[in-house]
This record gives structure tokens, C-alpha cells and sequence, in this order.
């Protein structure tokens, strides 16, 4: 089975115990089990209302009707499903590092997938589209624990782009094609303009948001030294630098600076923001990291 | 002299070298393909390089400074190989002690005003470089060497001491000015010597000082004529003088002088001379009427050759005989000695029989086989040949069989030239030696005197203790000029030595019988002035003959007589000057002008420096070494990580 590569049946397991957090109350057409902010069908009473003409008279309170010799409709917390949107960024530079940061992604997308299916939501994965087509990278919307087969096979598929591609078109096309509003894990490096605007759109569409800024580990420490002619692996670009302390040093710093910066954006939107390095351990990452980001519980 | 303390450079072709300096840039630029180097993304990279080259516009300049250090270190190598030295002045001691040559070659006007004063102002120039605590001590070295003034560190004195420093016209003696200048340095820690001189000198064949010795060559050019030597020779025949001049040429070119006599003033000859480069030319003229006193010989004045020391181109003589001294023999007839006596010139001499009565003027009286009859002696000087007897001067005890006569010192001037060999004598008078006297031969066997000469209660006595007729001595050559010998010295009135050399110390006799009262010698020196001196135990020492010129000269009884101080030097005469002085144990430096003189080198403090650009170049080029040992001792914030 395809699955039993991405992870074991333990693993599967243990993940079993976990589920999505919707910070906000599911609205979607389908059933689910997911509390929603609107009436519907449950077993979770809400509230009494007085029969209309049209009402589904199977719903009348004949109890009710007994004492009060009225008619009352029943009415119930409607449990609806909720979408999990996992967006993989599989541009170059997340084919990168050791552990590779594309891998890592993937396994986290499938280890979110595999606990939103369990939960009875919906999910989708959508990887960062280059100009050739939408349709190898786009898992369409699947309900339902047998569906995490086809899940897996399709992380699995998921190749680097070959080209650049523009982040903010990507994310705002995607956003306008969703109709409701769900929960949208982010994964990727954001090591490219764009981030910033396809995110504000995914937010207008009261997205519940989440990024994993991921970077691997020579990425956050760089180990090189020497003079250096560096060529950016996904737009050819080049830059030349003398790598000594004082410029590693300023790295680093750099570096520190553009993740509070994004801490920062995050933090005024509401979207949760975890930066993560793939030399980290994915058990901890799902069963420490996120459960404390308040993504899983 | 220019002063200015410019560095300098003693190699300088090693500054070709810099053209390794554009190689090196070559070397860099070809070597400097950056290693290419896949990344993930140069996103961050850009940003952050944009932030620093925002902040540092000199950004691009560090990436080149392994390039830049690589530059100054072969730079500052280049420079030390130059060989940089600093001109310290070179007079930077605690102590200086100054020996200025004063003697009559640095009288040369080869240089303005002359080379004495140009070795002043030089003197007054390093005084002036050396500290202002340093202590200065000023040596004059001439024909006697002079401390001047000893460790002071009063400049004002030092400058007056050094300005009343004076030609003297004699020889260079660095010797003693060199002992003087020891004697000071052995005492004193850090000092210089400095020998202003033109290195016509005596020098010591070895010394050791302690310090660090200098010199200073002063004189530019070689060009002198020099009268060498001037001798008035008498002519007993005709009774007239002949006068000897040679002249020496110590220029590198042939020249035309004139020599002009003049007898008391007078111009009486002149001749013209053509004397090759480095060569001498002898003149002799004759003819000059015997009355005279003086002859001077002058170089005259010509425009067509340089000779720039003038102190070589007069030269006096004095005719010495004018009163001839008078002797006499008391003998029963010795033809031997006689004629011997007759030989020598300006000798008046009178044969006594011995019972005729002595002339008490007589300078000599001579006693040959005879003793004085009275107990009274007579006054003047006394030569006793074979006395018979004692007498109160001596005492014979008996006689000698087949004396073997031997010098007793070797080198005994009054035995210059005389042989005692293969001479028999039969019998001599054993004399007991008489305290007051020499013994100049002994007889080999006994140790008996055979001649004795001494001075007692004024006046001079010799004793030859064998009878000429009982020997083959008289027909020996040594004979007349042993009786010249002794009738020279016991007849001191001609005994002024004819060429006195500047410095000279003359001793003049009291005459005898001269009144007690009547006891001081006068001295007028060339210049007019006149010195008044008493005579002590009988003499009077004479030392200030450092003028050139006829000296006359005085004495209680009243007569006159002259020598003169004549330059007779050719180590003076030779201006030339010297570019350095040898003297084994001490290693003089040599500086030819002021401000060459004291380079402090400088290759090892730069060679240093080199060193040390050489090492931060290294840890430049491992500074990842260097930045995680920086690393390990950090500890940075954490930044991954959920937030909370």
C-alpha cells in the first residue's frame, strides 16, 4: 500500500487520536461532524421555534404540542463538515535540504490529511501550479478514511515545479474558487515575493489560516565559507558573496528579522504562524508543535 | 652641510621589486573564480546583501582584503629589503667626545675658510644633533693633543671652547688625542667618538675603545707643494754657505713653482722648478756669503698651480757656526788626535804643553796622559785620555792588560756608526765609575769602563781610559768619528739643533760661569713676542715652538742665538684627505658628510610589521576557524519554535 510508505500503521494510528481545530464554526452544504453555527440535523438540541407553513412536520415536538396544544418545530445544532485546504508550496527551493523540505512538506500534508479524513472533513490539497496545468496539481475535495489511499498516492506524485511560479496568482485563483470558508494549512519556505498578497486574499475569504514557514537546516545556518558565486536553484539568479563570520553573523540576523517580520503579518491577520526547521522530528512536530500552536488537539 | 634627516634607502633596486605587486593583483584575479555553489534560494541572500551594502559602502572592499592584506605585506617586504634607515642624526649619545685634528695640514683652504674651521662648524653641527642632556667633550689633536673641554653639558661653553681652537703647525698625533678620548669613554657609558679630521695622522698600530668612534674626513682636494727639507751646509774653504732645499709635489699633475733664497731678507736667488705629479726636485745654492744668519727658502705665490696649504712653503735655516767653539788639547804631542780635531770645522783649537797655563774661556779642555797639576780644575767641559792618576772627578786603581772594548748599549748615539771590533788595545787605566757618569764601552772580560761620559756640577766630562798610542784604534775609521762625536757633545754651544720640528721640546743649558743673579733665558718667537724664562737645576725647557719661523734666542750671559721651526712633515704636507683611518681593534665608521652618518636601519621593525600582516592575513584566510571558536563561546536566541 502507498500509504505504508509515507507512514506506518502505528504512525496512522497515533494520529488517529488527533484532530483539526476550526477556530470558528463550520459553514458548509455538507453534514459533518463539525458543530456549525447554523440549525440543522443532530442529536444536539437547540433551540424551539413555532411551526411555519412548509416546516417538515416530521420535526414537530408533539410533546410539546401536547401540553402547550401549539405546534413548535425542534430544532438542532447542525453538525457540517469542514475543508481542510492544504497548500504544499513544491517550487525548487522546497526540493532543498537535509531532510529535504518537499519530503517533510508532504509528510506533513499527508499526516494533516489522514486526521482531517478521520475527522469526517473534507480535504483538498492544492501544490503551487506552474503554467502548464492545474490538473496534476490539484487533489479535489474528498470525504472519508478510504479516501486517505488516494490521498497518499497523490502527495506522493507531488514533483517540483519546474518553473518559477507566481505565488500571489496562485493563492488568490485558489481562493476564488473556494466557496466556503475552511481551514488552510500553508506549508512552504516563503522564500519569494508574493506570500504576503495571496495570503490577504485567502484571509478575505475568512479562511482559517495556518503557515508552516519551513526551512532546512543549512538554510537557517548556513555552513559555508569562502568566496562564493551563489545560484538561487529555482530563478538561476546569481549572487556573489565572501561568506566570513561578520556576513554569517549578518545572515543570521537577516534571517531573524524576516521571521518576525512574517510573525508579525501573521499576528495582525489572525493566522497562525509556526516557523519549523526540517531537521525537527515530524512526531513532534504533530504531536508537540501543533497541538501547542492550537492547529491539532 | 645639509642637516635634514631624510630616510633613505640602501637598496634601492629591491624596489623593482614592486613589480611583483601588479603579478600578485594578476595572480588574484585570475585565482578569484568564486567557487560556484548551488542553494535553494538566494532570496534572503539578496535581501540581506542589499541591507549591507546600504549600510556599508565599503563592502566591496572587504571581500578584497586577503587581496589588500596580500598587497601590504609584500609592500612592507619590499621595504625592508630596500634596506630604510633613519638618518638618527647618528649623534644621539649621552656622551660625545669630539677630537678635532689641529695640526698645520687642516690649515689647508681646499675648503672655506679652511679645513680647521670647516671641521669647527661640523663639530658645532653635531653638537647641536645630540641630545640636549648629552655631554660633550672636545679634543684638539696637533702636535700635542689638548682637552679642551670634558664632559660639559653647557653648550655655551662647549661653542666658546670649540672657537678658541687654533691651527698649531705641527704633526697629527690621534694617538694621544685617541688615549685622551678612552681615558673619558672608559668612564662613561654610550659614547661616541668623533674624529674630525683629514686622516693625515699618527695613528696607533692597535687600541681598544669602548664606544662606538667615528670620523669625519675634512678636505676636498690633494694640491700642495712643500719645501721638505732646507740645510745650510758650510763650506770651510772658501768660508761660504751652500743652502739644500728639496721641494716635494703631492699633486696628481706636474706643476711649475718658483723657489726664491733669500739670506737675511734678501732675495739672492731664485729658481724655476718643473716637478712631475707626486715627485721632488732637490736645489742646491751656493755661494751665500758666510756672515749670514738667516736663509729662507719661499714658494712663491703662483696662479698657475693650487697649492692650498701655505704653511709648507716657507722654510728657515740657520747658519749655526758662527762662533766657533774653543778647545784645547793638553798633550806631550798626539798627532793622531790633532789631526782629528783639525778635521772638524768651526773648532778653535789651541795644543798646550802641559805645563803652560789653561785659558779659562776655554769650552773644552782635553787632558791626554796628563792630569791638571793644581787641584784647581778648569771651567769648562773636560776629556780625560788615559789620566795617569786620580783626580777629585775619578779614581784610578790600576791598569788593564788587553781590554776587549764592547758597547755597552748598542744603539748609543755617540757610537752611531763606529765599530768596535778587531780593535787592540794593549793596556787602559782601571777606573772606578765615577758616580755621576755612563759607561759607554766596558771591557768585555773585567766590566772595567774603557770610555765613561757624564755631567758633573754644570759641565760635561768624558774619560777614555786607554792611551791612543797603545792601540790601533787611531788608524781605525771609527776614530774621527768618535772624537767628532765627543768633541760635539762636550761643546754644547753648537749643539742647537739646526731643524727643530713644530712642538719640539728644546733644552738650553745654563752657560757656565755665569752669575747667579743673571738666570733667566730670553726667547723671542717669530711673532715678536717674547718669553722669559728661569732656568731650573742649570736648564730651561723650551716647549712652545709651535709657530713656525726663527725663534731667537737669549741666554743670562747674554748671547744670541737662533733656531728656526720649520714644517718639515710630509705627512702634513700630504693633504689628501683620507677617506677613512685604520687602527687594528677598533672599527672607526666613515662618514663622509654629516647627515649620512647615523642611518638606524629599519628592515627589522619592517620585516616585523611583514610578519605581522603576514599572520592577521592567515587568520583572515581561516576566519571560519576563527569564527567558530568566536561561535562555540556564544549562545544564540532561539528562533524556530512555536511562539508562546
Amino acid at each position: 500500500m502507498l500509504s505504508e510508505r509515507l507512514f506506518t500503521e502505528a504512525f496512522l494510528r497515533r494520529l488517529e487520536r488527533l484532530a483539526l481545530i476550526f477556530r470558528r464554526a463550520a459553514s458548509s452544504q455538507m453534514q459533518g461532524e463539525r458543530r456549525s453555527n447554523r440549525r440543522g440535523h443532530s442529536v444536539e438540541f437547540s433551540d424551539f421555534r413555532p411551526y411555519a407553513l412548509g416546516d417538515d412536520f416530521r420535526r414537530i415536538d408533539w410533546n410539546a404540542y401536547a401540553r402547550l396544544e401549539r405546534l413548535f418545530i425542534k430544532l438542532f445544532i447542525a453538525e457540517e463538515d469542514t475543508t481542510l485546504h492544504l497548500l504544499v508550496d513544491s517550487t525548487r527551493s522546497m526540493d532543498w535540504g537535509e531532510p529535504n523540505k518537499l519530503h517533510y512538506s508532504i509528510q506533513t500534508a499527508g499526516a494533516l490529511g489522514y486526521i482531517a479524513l478521520v475527522g469526517l472533513d473534507r480535504i483538498t490539497v492544492s501544490t503551487s501550479q506552474d503554467r502548464n496545468g492545474y490538473t496534476n496539481t490539484h487533489f479535489p475535495p474528498v470525504r472519508g478514511k478510504q479516501s486517505a489511499v488516494k490521498l497518499f498516492s497523490f502527495l506522493q506524485s507531488i514533483s517540483p515545479c519546474l518553473d518559477p511560479i507566481e505565488t500571489a496568482t496562485w493563492l488568490g485563483s485558489y481562493a476564488s474558487k473556494v466557496a466556503n470558508p475552511g481551514i488552510v494549512v500553508l506549508i512552504s519556505d516563503l522564500m519569494s515575493d508574493g506570500w504576503e498578497t495571496g495570503l490577504n486574499l485567502l484571509r478575505g475569504r475568512g479562511h482559517d489560516i495556518s503557515v508552516i514557514h519551513l526551512l532546512a537546516p543549512d538554510e537557517a545556518e548556513p555552513v559555508i565559507n569562502g568566496d562564493y558565486r551563489l545560484i538561487d536553484s529555482e530563478y538561476r539568479s546569481e549572487i556573489e558573496i565572501t561568506a566570513d563570520f561578520q556576513t554569517l553573523e549578518k545572515y543570521k540576523k537577516h534571517l531573524q528579522g524576516w521571521q518576525e517580520t512574517w510573525r508579525q503579518f501573521c499576528r495582525v491577520r489572525n493566522i497562525s504562524y509556526l516557523p519549523v526547521e526540517s531537521s525537527l522530528p515530524l512526531e513532534e512536530l504533530l504531536f508537540a508543535w501543533l497541538p501547542r500552536q492550537g492547529i491539532l488537539k | 652641510m645639509n642637516l635634514f634627516n631624510l630616510p633613505g634607502f640602501l637598496n634601492l633596486p629591491a624596489f623593482w621589486l614592486l613589480l611583483l605587486l601588479p603579478v600578485l593583483v594578476l595572480l588574484y584575479l585570475l585565482k578569484l573564480r568564486r567557487e560556484e555553489r548551488l542553494i535553494s534560494s538566494t532570496y534572503l541572500w539578496q535581501k540581506m546583501v542589499q541591507d549591507m551594502e546600504a549600510n556599508t559602502p565599503w563592502q566591496k572592499l572587504r571581500r578584497n582584503l586577503l587581496l589588500l592584506l596580500q598587497l601590504l605585506f609584500l609592500s612592507i617586504l619590499i621595504f625592508s629589503i630596500a634596506r630604510p634607515y633613519l638618518p638618527t642624526s647618528g649623534f644621539n649619545s649621552q656622551t660625545a667626545v669630539l677630537i678635532i685634528d689641529t695640526s698645520a695640514s687642516m690649515g689647508a683652504i681646499d675648503v672655506k675658510p679652511n679645513r680647521l674651521e670647516a671641521a669647527k662648524q661640523a663639530a658645532v653641527q653635531i653638537i647641536e644633533m645630540l641630545p640636549a642632556d648629552a655631554r660633550v667633550s672636545v679634543i684638539t689633536a696637533g702636535e700635542k693633543s689638548r682637552s679642551v673641554i670634558s664632559l660639559s653639558a653647557d653648550r655655551r661653553a662647549v661653542h666658546m671652547a670649540i672657537d678658541q681652537i687654533t691651527l698649531s703647525s705641527g704633526d697629527c698625533n690621534l694617538g694621544i688625542a685617541l688615549q685622551i678620548a678612552k681615558a673619558i669613554a672608559d668612564r662613561q657609558p654610550d659614547v661616541q667618538i668623533i674624529v674630525l679630521s683629514d686622516g693625515n695622522a699618527k695613528l696607533p698600530e692597535r687600541m681598544t675603545i669602548s664606544g662606538i668612534v667615528k670620523f669625519i674626513s675634512i678636505g676636498k682636494k690633494n694640491e700642495n707643494q712643500a719645501i721638505q727639507l732646507l740645510n745650510l751646509q758650510a763650506n770651510p774653504s772658501n768660508r761660504s754657505l751652500s743652502a739644500f732645499a728639496q721641494v716635494a709635489n703631492y699633486s696628481a699633475s706636474p706643476v711649475k713653482r718658483r723657489l726664491s733664497f733669500f739670506a737675511d731678507g734678501t732675495l739672492f736667488n731664485a729658481f724655476d722648478l718643473e716637478i712631475a705629479a707626486n715627485g721632488e726636485q732637490a736645489v742646491l745654492a751656493e755661494g751665500i756669503i758666510s756672515t749670514t744668519q738667516v736663509i729662507e727658502a719661499r714658494l712663491m705665490p703662483d696662479n698657475s698651480a693650487a697649492d692650498f696649504l701655505g704653511l709648507d712653503d716657507i722654510a728657515y735655516a740657520i747658519s749655526q757656526h758662527i762662533k766657533p767653539a774653543k778647545v784645547v788639547l793638553i798633550s806631550d804631542g798626539n798627532l793622531f788626535l790633532e789631526t782629528a780635531l783639525k778635521l772638524l770645522p768651526f773648532l778653535e783649537l789651541e795644543v798646550l804643553k802641559p805645563e803652560q797655563p789653561v785659558d779659562a774661556a776655554a769650552g773644552l779642555v782635553i787632558y791626554d796622559g796628563v792630569i791638571p797639576g793644581s787641584a784647581e780644575l778648569p771651567t769648562g767641559n773636560l776629556l780625560f785620555i788615559a789620566p795617569l792618576s786620580s783626580t777629585q772627578l775619578f779614581t784610578v786603581t790600576g791598569t788593564l792588560q788587553l781590554p776587549d772594548p764592547l758597547a755597552v748599549e748598542p744603539d748609543e748615539p755617540m757610537l752611531e756608526h763606529i765599530s768596535l771590533e778587531e780593535i787592540n788595545i794593549l793596556d787602559a787605566v782601571d777606573i772606578v765609575q765615577p758616580s755621576w757618569s755612563k759607561m759607554l764601552i766596558i771591557d768585555q772580560k773585567s766590566q772595567a769602563p774603557l770610555l765613561l761620559a757624564g755631567e758633573s756640577a754644570g759641565r760635561r766630562i768624558a774619560i777614555l781610559a786607554f792611551d791612543l798610542h797603545h792601540s790601533d784604534f787611531p788608524l781605525k775609521v771609527g776614530f774621527p768619528l768618535l772624537v767628532s762625536n765627543l768633541i760635539n757633545w762636550l761643546t754644547p754651544g753648537s749643539q742647537t739643533p739646526q731643524n727643530v720640528a713644530p712642538g719640539t721640546a728644546l733644552v738650553f743649558s745654563k752657560p757656565l760661569s755665569t752669575s747667579e743673579q743673571a738666570n733667566t733665558l730670553e726667547i723671542t718667537r717669530p711673532d715678536g713676542t717674547t718669553a722669559k724664562l728661569d732656568y731650573q737645576g742649570g736648564k730651561v725647557v723650551f716647549t712652545d715652538t709651535s709657530q713656525l719661523g726663527v725663534y731667537t734666542v737669549k741666554n743670562s750671559k747674554g748671547e744670541t742665538n737662533r733656531f728656526a721651526v720649520n714644517l718639515f712633515s710630509p705627512q702634513e704636507s700630504q693633504i689628501e684627505p683620507q677617506e677613512s683611518i685604520r687602527i687594528a681593534g677598533i672599527t672607526p665608521t666613515t662618514m663622509t658628510n654629516l647627515q649620512q652618518k647615523g642611518e638606524k636601519e629599519l628592515w627589522r621593525i619592517a620585516a616585523g610589521l611583514a610578519l605581522f600582516i603576514l599572520v592577521i592575513e592567515w587568520l583572515v584566510y581561516q576566519r571560519a576557524v576563527v569564527a567558530m571558536l568566536v561561535l562555540r563561546l556564544r549562545l544564540f536566541p532561539k528562533k524556530f519554535g512555536p511562539n508562546n
